[in-house]
């Protein structure tokens, strides 16, 4: 493997310099992923609704008979207002797996038919994915000061983690979407095991149930309940994500190790993606 | 390097190979160690030519020779293994009917991806579009999705675009053989045009006389090596001339291939001697009219078959079909255990007319249609030293006045 460095620095560079060519191809695809239906664009918004909606009757009112959700201050709020900011985490994390994945493959024609920066293909995947992820999280601020629930002055806090998980997504679809252009079983195992990963996270449920300190450092080891928790200090308050500094920074550090040896491994199988495909 | 100047295209021992893993899960631990096992399969070897500005370059070969993937390396679509390629200018390819056009979108939406991708700006672009309209001519089509296209449509679009976009290098495989011959010509005249101008065309076809017509020089590429490159006429008669000659190589192994076929038809069942002939047994091929024909032959069946018929097909002079047996009369069922047998098939009364006949006879299984031939038109002739009519059947008349 070449210098790891190097690699990540070029994947950003050509990312930067088609930074516009990647906003127009973000937006074709979101024209193509709505294009045809007669609703366009409500369905993006839809979809997620519809499972917010059942989640909070199955689990708030059919498990938890309409009980609040304690903080970790004390306040009570109704369970549907805990749960939305996870929720809308998971949702973003969501598509640039189960979509992202075959981001790459979707868009053979782009790599064997025309000369075209391949490393740009994940990220405006996830920028087309960001998009409507933008969307949610401008609803759910509605939804939080339409229902009196804030919010507060924490919310700049989604200054940080919007990039950051924007990131730590572009960082995962890349390593799903190289792999799954060589293997089709890699495809449908992401597929396969996303379930289990959204369970496993605590997405619907609070992580505090977990008794076990161990418990709790294995959830925490998964960088992804790093921004369902912020996401969640930024809409309900209550925690700087610099009071938690040292998450904050083992987060940071993954990020880096783990973009550096997606873009090596990128660099090295990209060339061959045109002879595959 | 002076020397290059001139140049438009310089490959130098351009060699691809497409590495071959055992499993697609290796080529990714391969990215990781070098020990990885893959096997080589050679697209291109060593290939070397130089392409002067101004040439219209036609390239002949036959399918999965190595055609497309040097244009694919010229284009920089794929990388290749060893060698250098040195090009001159922007380079438009279409590679392919749809020239990599996303089927979801609009056309319009697909000309402005691809002239992003080579590098244009949107003003640039937008100062095209109805040149790029006009030629393609498709009407309000441009405003639908790719994939509500007519193969007809995306290559009128697709040369549109690549011609338009103002290439120095325009490469195009195979894409003009599904346009009508109206837009065939209105392609040439432009890539002529071009030509005329000093860019650089690469072009694929099968269509030779294409080729020899528009092309100011060949090449020929045979599994990946180049052959020739140079003059149009000499470099397609060179390859006419290859395959002629593996044509006819072609229809040699085929037809060796047939030849067995029949040692394995006579392993089953093997006629022999077979001989025309009065009831007698006779040998003869001149008969009176109404007598009798017999066919008298020896047959061994060495592997038992389900159902053997004799069949038998009377020809005339022009080889018109006077009569052919049922291939499923039972009367007509030979004896098919395991062995020698003998047959004798009698022609009884023919009411053939005098004149010149063929006979055929064959030895059926209607089951599988296999098929063994005793007597392939074998001539005969029904003589008579009497009138009685004139065409081919005698009908017994009778005529009665009051």
């Amino acid at each position: 493997m070449m210098n790891p460095f190097s690699a990540l620095a070029e994947f950003v560079g050509t990312n930067i310099q088609n930074r516009k060519q990647s906003m127009s191809m973000a937006y074709s695809a979101l024209k193509k992923q709505y294009g045809g239906a007669l609703f366009g664009w409500a369905w993006s918004v839809v979809k997620p609704t519809v499972f917010i909606v059942v989640w909070w009757f199955g689990i708030s009112i059919g498990i938890r008979g309409n009980k609040p959700v304690e903080l970790a201050d004390g306040r009570l709020v109704p369970f549907i207002i805990w749960m939305i900011p996870g929720v809308i985490a998971w949702f973003f994390f969501q598509d640039s797996l189960s979509q992202g994945v075959s981001c790459v493959r979707k868009e053979s024609h782009l790599v064997n038919k025309m000369v075209f920066p391949v490393a740009t293909i994940p990220v405006f995947s996830v920028m087309s994915y960001w998009v409507t992820h933008m969307v949610m999280v401008t609803l759910s601020l509605i939804i939080f000061i339409c229902t009196g629930n804030g919010p507060t002055i924490y919310i700049v806090q989604l200054l940080f983690y919007i990039p950051m998980f924007f990131l730590f997504c572009c960082t995962v679809t890349t390593f799903v979407s190289t792999v799954a252009v060589i293997s089709r079983d890699f495809e449908q195992m992401i597929k396969a095991i996303l379930n289990v990963f959204f369970w496993l996270t605590p997405v619907l449920w609070q992580i505090n149930k977990l008794h076990s300190k161990i418990g709790i450092i294995i959830m925490k080891v998964n960088p992804f309940y790093f921004f369902v928790q912020g996401y969640r200090e930024s809409f309900l308050g209550g925690t700087w994500f610099f009071e938690h500094y040292r998450y904050t920074l083992y987060v940071i550090a993954f990020m880096l190790v783990f973009a550096c040896f997606t873009a090596g491994l990128q660099k090295k199988l990209a060339p061959d993606f045109a002879d595959v495909l | 390097m002076e020397e290059n100047n001139n140049y438009s295209v310089v490959i130098e021992h351009l060699t691809k190979a497409y590495k071959i893993y055992a499993s697609p899960w290796l080529r990714v631990l391969h990215a990781f160690s070098s020990k990885i096992p893959y096997k080589n399969f050679y697209a291109i070897k060593d290939l070397s030519v130089k392409i002067r500005e101004g040439e219209a370059v036609g390239i002949v070969g036959k399918n999965g020779h190595g055609k497309s993937t040097l244009l694919k390396m010229i284009t920089g679509v794929t990388r290749q293994t060893e060698g250098t390629i040195e090009t001159k200018g922007r380079i438009v390819a279409m590679l392919e009917l749809t020239s990599g056009f996303d089927k979801e979108l609009t056309g319009m939406e697909n000309i402005y991806i691809k002239a992003r991708t080579i590098g244009m700006s949107k003003a640039q672009i937008e100062s095209r579009i109805e040149d790029i309209a006009r030629f393609a001519d498709i009407g309000d089509y441009l405003y639908q999705p790719v994939r509500t296209y007519s193969s007809g449509m995306k290559s009128r679009l697709g040369f549109a675009v690549s011609v338009n976009l103002d290439p120095d290098i325009l490469i195009v495989d195979e894409v003009l053989a599904v346009g009508d011959v109206s837009f065939q010509m209105k392609c040439l005249s432009k890539m002529e045009e071009f030509r005329k101008q000093g860019k650089t065309i690469l072009f694929v076809s099968h269509n030779l006389s294409t080729v020899k017509a528009f092309c100011t020089s060949a090449m020929w590429i045979k599994d990946g090596v180049l052959m020739d490159y140079g003059d149009t006429g000499t470099v397609v008669q060179e390859y006419q001339d290859y395959l002629k000659a593996d044509r006819r190589a072609e229809n040699e192994r085929r037809r060796q291939l047939d030849e067995d076929l029949i040692l394995t038809k006579d392993d089953m069942l093997h006629p022999s001697k077979s001989k025309l002939c009065n009831t007698e047994g006779d040998p003869q091929t001149v008969f009176e009219c109404g007598e009798d024909i017999c066919i008298f032959a020896n047959y061994e069946v060495k592997v038992q078959t389900d159902d053997l018929v004799c069949a038998v097909t009377v020809y005339d002079n022009e080889g018109r079909e006077v009569f052919g047996s049922d291939r499923h009369a039972e009367r007509l069922a030979l004896k098919r255990a395991e062995g020698k047998h003998k047959l004798i098939l009698t022609l009884r009364h023919p009411e053939l007319l005098p004149g010149h006949y063929a006979i055929t006879c064959e030895l059926w299984n209607t089951q599988s249609g296999f098929v063994r031939g005793i007597m392939s038109k074998k001539p005969f002739e029904i003589a008579s030293d009497h009138f009685t009519g004139t065409g081919i059947v005698n009908i017994d008349l009778q005529c009665e006045s009051r």
